[in-house]
């Protein structure tokens, strides 16, 4: 619970998915009626990523004093898995996700930090069992971060991951009963998230790095948007299937320059509306001129603008 | 329908919540406020116990106040008894005279009669105030009166001859020696008052 936080808005650093930091400042506390404020969205090149102690002393300069920080991790160091809500009392939850997950673990004795969301499934079919999304990264890990994040001057209030932030963007893009599936990229592959009343229900990962895509030519191209679609296809199979109650009616392609023509691709593939993302329907961009006008920069900061988006209420 | 609560994680898995301002700001407020209503509460106690203890102190004065009024009864009717004990001390003399005076004309009665009598009713009969008898005889075959007693002075006992001369001339007798000595004489005291001892004289008529 993050109460009392973010309820001015976010500095959201990304420190996954690209070969370069991104910072969003986004501030949430707008009248009724109003998109949330982007005050800053920097990209800072970086070879090193998260490690990078000056480049992100060199972002942080740049972004608005006096608004909490939260990171979201490189995909690669946390986890995210599905698993059956364990039948006890919330307050031993947490010691029986962590067994469960350590039998499974190749290393049960591994300290881990733990965080878990349900998939609400109790009133549309109250005889199904419960399921949730598990969290978990490294505690190892995570301490050493935070110890090379803080001469940088980035002490977060919060780590995220990706898939939440992508989820809040999707969650903010549905209408009324309507399920909806997101589709966003990055330099390592392409990512769906399935959301429905706000919440996550199934998510995807196909792994293809944007670096083979550059050098293959219109066939290899097509062969790689064909699984991409079928992914996809697939997905939105498994939602319906999994979850007889929701009905994904649009799928909305979030900004890939990388990626030239997926979105048509996806369009002639998949036998549901497929629309580009606006991002203006969703945040006012008016301060930061740079990311209305860059698709590019708008791909790179999206995951930073879903992560600061958590401090904006639900209508 | 309203939109169920999204759930946000944080794998920072902060282990107490983190204030904001406002949260710091209503919990000095109300640690205020009951701050207040604790003293508050004391104070009305302290306040309490006060009256309490105002209200014992005032029972306390009116017991005291009450056992002083019994004492002063008491007082006042030991004064008043020992007035009349002193009055009747004062009185002692006097009766013990006129007691000595019934003895005498008891004695004298039993040989005379008549005589004694009417000289008893003629000497009696001179009421002379600051005079009392203290003996009363009569001899030589009733010829001889012989009278004693106390005054307050001379001039009471002169009267009192005078007087009393008249009153035996029908009886031919007649009283014309007088001695007179000081002496100690208690005075009945006036109402409530104290008996006063001043100086008097004894005498005797014959």
């Amino acid at each position: 619970m993050d109460w009392g936080l973010g309820s001015r808005g976010w500095t959201a650093v990304d420190c996954g998915g690209s070969a370069s930091l991104c910072a969003v400042s986004l501030k949430t506390a707008v009248g009724a009626g109003q998109r949330p404020e982007v005050m800053a969205a920097l990209e800072q090149p970086s070879e090193t990523g998260a490690a990078d102690t000056e480049a992100l002393r060199g972002l942080l300069a740049l972004t608005p004093r006096g608004l909490p920080q939260l990171v979201t991790l490189p995909r690669a160091q946390y986890g995210l898995r599905v698993m059956p809500e364990p039948a006890v009392p919330p307050r031993e939850m947490a010691n029986s996700l962590r067994w469960a997950i350590s039998v499974d673990s190749a290393d049960p004795s591994a300290e881990i930090n733990l965080a878990w969301m349900r998939i609400p499934t109790e009133e549309q079919m109250p005889a199904r069992p419960r399921h949730l999304y598990a969290i978990t990264t490294p505690t190892a890990t995570l301490a050493a971060q935070l110890a090379a994040w803080r001469p940088a001057g980035l002490r977060p209030k919060v780590v995220d991951i990706r898939e939440t932030a992508l989820r809040n963007i999707a969650a903010a893009l549905e209408r009324p009963g309507e399920a909806l599936a997101l589709v966003a990229a990055d330099a390592e592959g392409v990512g769906f998230v399935f959301t429905h009343e706000g919440s996550l229900y199934l998510d995807r990962y196909l792994s293809q790095p944007v670096a083979e895509l550059a050098h293959a030519d219109e066939a290899a191209r097509g062969r790689a948007y064909e699984r991409i679609a079928q992914q996809l296809n697939r997905s939105i199979d498994a939602v319906h299937r999994s979850y007889p109650f929701i009905t994904v009616k649009r799928v909305v392609v979030a900004p890939m320059p990388d990626r030239p023509g997926l979105p048509k691709w996806l369009a002639a593939q998949v036998p549901l509306p497929v629309e580009g993302l606006d991002l203006a329907q969703l945040v006012d961009m008016a301060a930061v001129p740079q990311l209305a006008d860059s698709p590019a920069l708008q791909a790179r900061c999206l995951v930073a603008i879903g992560a600061a988006l958590r401090g904006l209420k639900a209508d | 329908m309203n939109r169920p609560a999204v759930t946000h994680i944080n794998l920072l898995e902060r282990k107490t919540p983190t204030l904001s301002l406002g949260a710091v700001l209503a919990a000095v407020l109300a640690l205020t406020v009951l701050g207040l209503l604790v003293h508050g509460r004391q104070t009305v106690s302290a306040a309490w116990q006060a009256s309490a203890r105002n209200e014992a102190l005032g029972q306390q004065i009116k017991d005291v106040q009450a056992k002083l009024t019994v004492i002063s009864d008491e007082k006042a009717k030991n004064a008043q008894s020992v007035a009349l004990r002193q009055e009747v001390e004062a009185l002692q003399p006097r009766a013990r005279a006129a007691q000595t005076l019934l003895s005498a004309v008891r004695n004298a009665e039993g040989g005379r009669g008549d005589d004694f009598a009417r000289a008893l009713a003629a000497a009696t009969a001179v009421n002379e105030p600051g005079l009392w008898l203290t003996n009363l005889s009569l001899s030589a075959a009733g010829k001889r009166l012989e009278l004693q007693g106390q005054a307050a002075g001379g001039a009471p006992v002169l009267r009192f001859a005078r007087r009393a001369n008249d009153s035996l001339q029908s009886l031919t007798l007649r009283l014309d020696s007088l001695d007179m000595q000081p002496a100690t004489v208690v005075a009945a005291p006036s109402a409530g008052g104290t008996p006063l001892a001043s100086s008097g004289v004894s005498f005797r008529l014959y």
